[in-house]
């Protein structure tokens, strides 16, 4: 019976954590991530888009791509603006204020046939289209949760074109702008690839930055099981 | 007040509520052993979930298993009734925890 019990209640959790995907969990906060494209002006024969296969948004001079869905990180998207059709580079400078419902649909459908996304594999992390025209590169994600007391407010990504061919775009991230809730920002220097190394956190926000005093999360459980060890000890002794 | 020391407290205090509610001992008694059942689980179970496990209901489930363990010592109780107490209390307080 106990037994059962057990294994009940860590199904039910265990099923409970699947459902929790779209929640932010106790103690953790969403932060965005957007991305510049720096040397944009360098490249004025191509597009760059960011979409997954919900939405997509224009890299443009000024602009810092983010606010797509966590779970469908976009990739980045290259063209020639010379092989696109009217039609497409309308859709892709469409202002997307003011659209309701019906038009928003209308938008999906329309990126849906310009980008043609193979329906399966549903793999989130292949850029699974068919349209020749469009080049992937990056995948990008621009939304994280972390922890609710990490100083980061939002993290601006700069990324640099190194080289267009004919078949392949080589995009790498040149800096990480961590801007901080105090209103304060800091930019990095990025020596990695994209999407290897998680946000780093700030020196001053590690472990100890969690707790009223920095020991206390070790110290006040040891005290307390010294103590409960003691009362356990000292009714075995009196019995 | 850290955040952490006042989920500490509002813990305390929410579990020893319903520790009292389903078992009806003596206050202080209750009081103090849901400070020490807390104090051991709570602080643990954040430092876990920020670093190595940040799997919230993970978490929670053995929370709930070290503190039905707890529950069944301090209290005198059969490991059943224990692990009741312990589902309802860790339910509630994870559920404030969403809610505020």
């Amino acid at each position: 019976m106990r037994n059962k019990t057990v294994i009940l209640l860590f199904t039910a959790l265990i099923l409970v954590q699947i459902a929790q995907a779209d929640m932010i969990s106790p103690g953790m906060k969403g932060i965005s991530r957007c991305y510049t494209i720096t040397n944009l002006d360098q490249y004025p024969d191509y597009t760059f888009i960011a979409a997954n296969r919900q939405d997509f948004k224009l890299f443009t001079p000024n602009a810092c791509i983010d606010g797509f869905y966590k779970l469908f990180p976009p990739f980045i998207f290259t063209a020639k603006t010379a092989d696109l059709t009217g039609s497409e580079i309308t859709l892709l400078h469409q202002d997307t204020a003011g659209l309701d419902g019906r038009q928003l649909e209308d938008r999906q459908q329309k990126l849906a046939d310009f980008l043609q996304w193979d329906l399966w594999p549903w793999d989130q992390t292949s850029p699974a289209i068919k349209n020749p025209k469009l080049i992937p590169s990056l995948q990008i994600r621009t939304y994280e949760e972390i922890s609710s007391i990490n100083p980061i407010d939002s993290v601006e990504h700069k990324l640099t074109i190194t080289l267009i061919s004919e078949h392949a775009v080589a995009i790498t991230e040149s800096s990480i702008v961590y801007h901080y809730t105090d209103g304060t920002s800091e930019e990095k220097p990025v020596k990695h690839y994209l999407g290897e190394n998680p946000t780093p956190r700030p020196a001053t926000c590690d472990l100890n930055c969690w707790t009223w005093h920095g020991a206390s999360w070790r110290l006040i459980p040891l005290i307390a099981i010294i103590l409960i060890a003691a009362i356990l000890l000292k009714r075995r002794l009196s019995k | 007040m850290s955040p952490f020391l006042l989920a500490l407290i509002t813990t305390i205090l929410v579990e020893s509520t319903i520790f009292w509610l389903i078992l009806r001992q003596e206050i202080l008694k209750t009081l103090l052993y849901s400070i020490l059942i807390n104090s051991t689980t709570q602080p643990l179970a954040n430092a876990a979930y920020l670093t190595i496990l940040p799997h919230f209901f993970l978490v929670e489930l053995i929370v709930i298993l070290v503190e039905s363990i707890l529950i069944m010592k301090l209290f005198e109780v059969d490991y059943h009734k224990a692990l009741l107490i312990s589902v309802t209390a860790n339910v509630v307080t994870a559920s404030l925890s969403f809610l505020f």
